[in-house]
C-alpha cells in the first residue's frame, strides 16, 4: 500500500500561481501598434502553448516538491522463521554479584585467578548480569525477527515491555538492568505469571518461549504452581530455563534424576517444572561461554514459521519533483532563445 | 535554475536545535493509589495522572528528545528503560509505559529522598546530559525523625538537572491497603502504619496521604532541582518546555525549501503581468 502524503502541505496554497502563466499579458510582451497586422505565425502559437504548459509543469513541480510529498512508513507483514520469546529476568541483587566458575584442580585454581586478575587490570569484572545481558543481546541482535518481550523480577514482577516489533525497545531495556542494584528478595512465581500474561489476549502466531534467567530456584506455593501451569498450557509456551550457576556448590540441575534431594530450591523448582507437561529444558551456564551456548541453543532450536512485519521506512519524492522542475525550466530557456525579444 | 539545482543536491544539513533528554522517575509506593487527582474530569490515582503526563510528554517533544524511565518504592529505583528517541520508538515507548503499575511494587513504603538520590545517580549513569525528572507525591513511608532530611549529601562531581514533580491531593486521604495482584483490599489503618517518631507517641496520621509539597521543595533544593506541581496531563510537558532543561544537539534538518522557494519566486517573476505597461 503506498498513502501519498504530505509533510509541508501549507505549500500547496502556492497552487494559484499555477495561473500565472496562463495570462496574456506579460511583462516581456512587446508593443505593437495593430496586432491585426501581425502575420499568422502557425508556428509561433504552438510555441506559445508549450512554452505555457512547460512554465506550468515547472511551477507545479516545484510547489509540488515543496509540499514535501512522500509515502509515510508503513509495514508489511511476512512469515519467517522464529518464536515469540518472553524474556524473564531475575533482577535480584543476587545478579549483581560476580559469575564463579568450577574449579576443582589446583591448576584450574590458579588459571581462575590470573583470569580474575587480567579482568580487575582490565577493569572489566563481569556481574551475572553484565552477562546474561551480553548474552540477551547477543540474541536480540542475532535474530531480530523473533519478538520480545522482557520482565524483570524480584519480589515483584515488571514487565518492562511487551511483544514489540521494536527490537529497540527490548535492548534499551536489558541495557537499563545494569544501572543501579536489585533488592535482595525474589518470587519468582510473580515473575513467571507476569511473562505468561505477555502472551494473554495475543493471536497464536509461532512459537511461544518463555526465557527464564536466574541464578536461584523457589519454592512455589500451590496456588502459584496452578496458575502457572494453567497458563502455559491455555498459552502453548514451551519453558527454558537458563540456571546460572551462584558457586560450585550450586546443584546440577541438567543431570539431576526424578528422585533428587528436593531441600535446594533450585531442584525443587526443576521437578516442578519438568512435571508441567509443557516442552521444558534446562541449561546450566557456569561461565559466559556455557550461557552463550544455551541462548544459541533455544535460539535454534525455535525456528517455527513466525508472522512479523518489516518496516519500510518512508520515502520522499521531493528531489523527483525538483528535478521535473529543472528539465521543465531548461526547455523553457532553450525555447525562449529562439523567441525574438526585440524589434531590433 | 541555479536555486533549482541547489534544492536537488542541498543534502539535510545537520543544524544544532535544543533537545529533551530525559528520565523520568514514577513513584509507586502505595500513597501513590490514593485517587484524589482529576484526569479528564474522572478522578484517578496519583500514578495514572503521573503515566499520563509522561505520555503527554512524549507526544510533546520535538524529534530528537529521549525519553526512558525508572520506579522507585523502598530504599531502591530500578531502572526500566535508558532513553530513546521518542519520534523513532514512540508505540514502544507507548506500549511499555502502559506497563507501568502498582503491581511492579516490591515494597510498600517509599523513601522519596533515597528515590531521588539514586535517580540522580542513574541519570549521571546513563550520562548525555540526561536529566531526572521525579514524580512524586513525597509521602515518606516510615515516616523521617524530625531533622533528617531523608536524603544523602549530593555526591561531588555529579551535575545533572532536572526538575521534581509533585502530584497529588492538598487534603489528607486514605491510601488504599492492595494485595499482589493489585487488587484493593481497604484502606491503611493507623494502627497498620508507623506513625511519626517526632509525634511523641501520639497518632501524627502517617495512614493518611495527600501531596507533601513542602517536603518535595526541600529535596529538591538540596540536590538543586526544579519543583513544579502538577494537576492535569499537560502540566508536565509544558513545565518542562519553560524549564529548558535540554541539551543542544545535531539533528538533520531539511532546508531544501530554500532554494527551491527562490527558484519559485524567479520563475513567477517571469510571468508577472506588467501592469505599468497597459496605459
Amino acid at each position: 500500500m503506498s498513502n501519498i502524503s504530505f509533510d509541508k502541505l501549507p505549500f500547496l496554497l502556492l497552487l494559484p500561481l499555477l495561473l500565472l502563466p496562463l495570462i496574456r499579458q506579460r511583462n516581456d510582451a512587446l508593443s505593437y501598434s495593430w496586432t491585426e497586422l501581425l502575420p499568422q505565425d502557425g508556428l509561433g502559437k504552438i510555441a506559445e502553448w508549450v512554452w505555457r504548459i512547460l512554465a506550468l509543469l515547472t511551477l507545479l513541480s516545484l510547489i509540488i516538491g515543496l509540499a514535501g510529498p512522500g509515502r509515510s512508513e508503513t509495514q508489511v507483514e511476512k512469515i519467517g522463521k522464529g518464536a515469540e520469546i518472553s524474556i524473564v529476568m531475575d533482577r535480584s541483587s543476587s545478579m549483581d554479584s560476580h559469575i564463579r566458575r568450577a574449579s576443582n584442580s589446583q591448576e584450574d585454581k590458579t588459571k581462575e585467578l590470573n583470569k580474575q586478575l587480567s579482568w580487575l587490570q582490565a577493569g572489566q569484572s563481569q556481574s551475572k548480569n553484565d552477562v546474561v545481558r551480553e548474552a540477551l543481546g547477543w540474541l536480540l541482535t542475532q535474530s531480530p525477527h523473533n519478538r520480545y518481550a522482557l520482565t524483570l523480577f524480584n519480589s515483584a514482577a515488571m514487565r518492562a515491555t511487551p511483544f514489540t516489533d521494536d527490537i529497540a525497545i527490548v535492548q534499551a531495556a536489558l541495557d537499563a538492568s545494569d544501572i543501579g542494584r536489585g533488592p535482595s528478595k525474589t518470587n519468582m512465581g510473580r515473575g513467571l505469571l507476569a511473562a505468561i500474561e505477555a502472551f494473554e489476549g495475543r493471536s497464536y502466531s509461532g512459537s511461544r518461549v518463555i526465557m527464564l534467567v536466574s541464578d536461584g530456584g523457589a519454592r512455589l506455593d500451590e496456588k502459584t504452581r496452578l496458575a502457572i501451569s494453567e497458563g502455559l498450557k491455555k498459552n502453548r509456551i514451551n519453558l527454558y530455563f537458563i540456571y546460572i550457576e551462584s558457586s560450585p556448590n550450586s546443584p546440577n540441575l541438567e543431570t539431576v534424576g526424578a528422585d533428587a534431594d528436593t531441600a535446594s530450591e533450585e531442584i525443587a523448582l526443576h521437578l516442578f517444572f519438568q512435571q508441567l507437561g509443557t516442552e521444558y529444558k534446562v541449561f546450566q551456564a557456569a561461565d559466559p561461554e556455557s550461557l552463550n551456548e544455551a541462548v544459541q541453543h533455544i535460539d535454534e532450536q525455535q525456528n517455527l514459521p513466525l508472522i512479523y512485519f518489516e518496516k519500510i521506512p518512508g520515502t520522499d519524492y521531493s528531489r523527483s519533483f525538483f528535478i521535473a522542475a529543472l528539465i521543465c525550466c531548461s526547455v523553457l530557456l532553450l525555447l525562449s532563445m529562439t523567441q525574438r525579444v526585440n524589434w531590433i | 535554475m541555479l536555486f533549482m539545482a541547489v534544492a536537488i543536491f542541498l543534502p539535510t544539513v545537520n543544524l544544532k536545535r535544543p533537545v529533551h533528554n530525559y528520565q523520568l522517575t514514577f513513584d509507586i509506593s502505595q500513597s501513590m493509589n490514593v485517587e484524589d487527582v482529576k484526569l479528564d474530569g474522572k478522578t484517578v490515582s496519583r500514578l495514572n495522572l503521573a503515566k499520563a503526563a509522561a505520555q503527554n510528554l512524549i507526544q510533546e517533544l520535538p524529534c530528537g528528545s529521549k525519553v526512558g524511565w525508572s520506579v522507585f518504592t523502598g530504599q531502591r529505583n530500578i531502572t526500566l528503560l535508558r532513553p530513546l528517541d521518542v519520534c523513532e520508538h514512540y508505540d514502544g515507548l507507548s506500549a511499555s509505559l502502559a506497563l507501568l503499575d502498582g503491581r511492579m511494587r516490591w515494597f510498600n513504603g517509599s523513601s522519596v529522598g533515597k528515590g531521588l538520590h539514586q535517580s540522580l545517580r542513574a541519570a549521571n549513569t546513563i550520562g548525555n546530559e540526561t536529566a531526572v525528572v521525579l514524580i512524586s507525591d513525597g509521602h515518606e513511608a516510615p515516616p523521617l525523625r524530625p531533622g533528617q532530611s531523608g536524603i544523602p549529601k549530593k555526591i561531588a562531581g555529579m551535575d545533572v538537572k532536572g526538575m521534581v514533580i509533585g502530584v497529588g491531593g492538598d487534603s489528607p486521604v486514605p491510601i488504599p491497603k492492595t494485595d499482589n495482584l493489585g487488587r484493593v483490599i481497604g484502606n491503611w489503618l493507623p494502627h497498620e502504619v508507623m506513625q511519626s517518631p517526632g509525634g511523641g507517641g501520639r497518632n501524627t496520621r502517617e495512614e493518611l496521604s495527600s501531596l507533601k509539597s513542602k517536603h518535595l521543595i526541600a529535596l529538591s533544593q538540596v540536590v538543586g532541582l526544579e519543583y513544579h506541581e502538577i494537576k492535569s496531563a499537560g502540566d508536565m510537558a509544558s513545565a518542562l518546555f519553560d524549564a529548558k532543561l535540554t541539551k543542544i544537539a545535531e539533528s538533520p534538518v531539511d532546508l531544501r525549501w530554500i532554494p527551491a522557494l527562490l527558484a519559485l519566486l524567479c520563475v513567477c517573476w517571469r510571468f508577472v503581468p506588467a501592469f505599468r505597461r497597459i496605459t
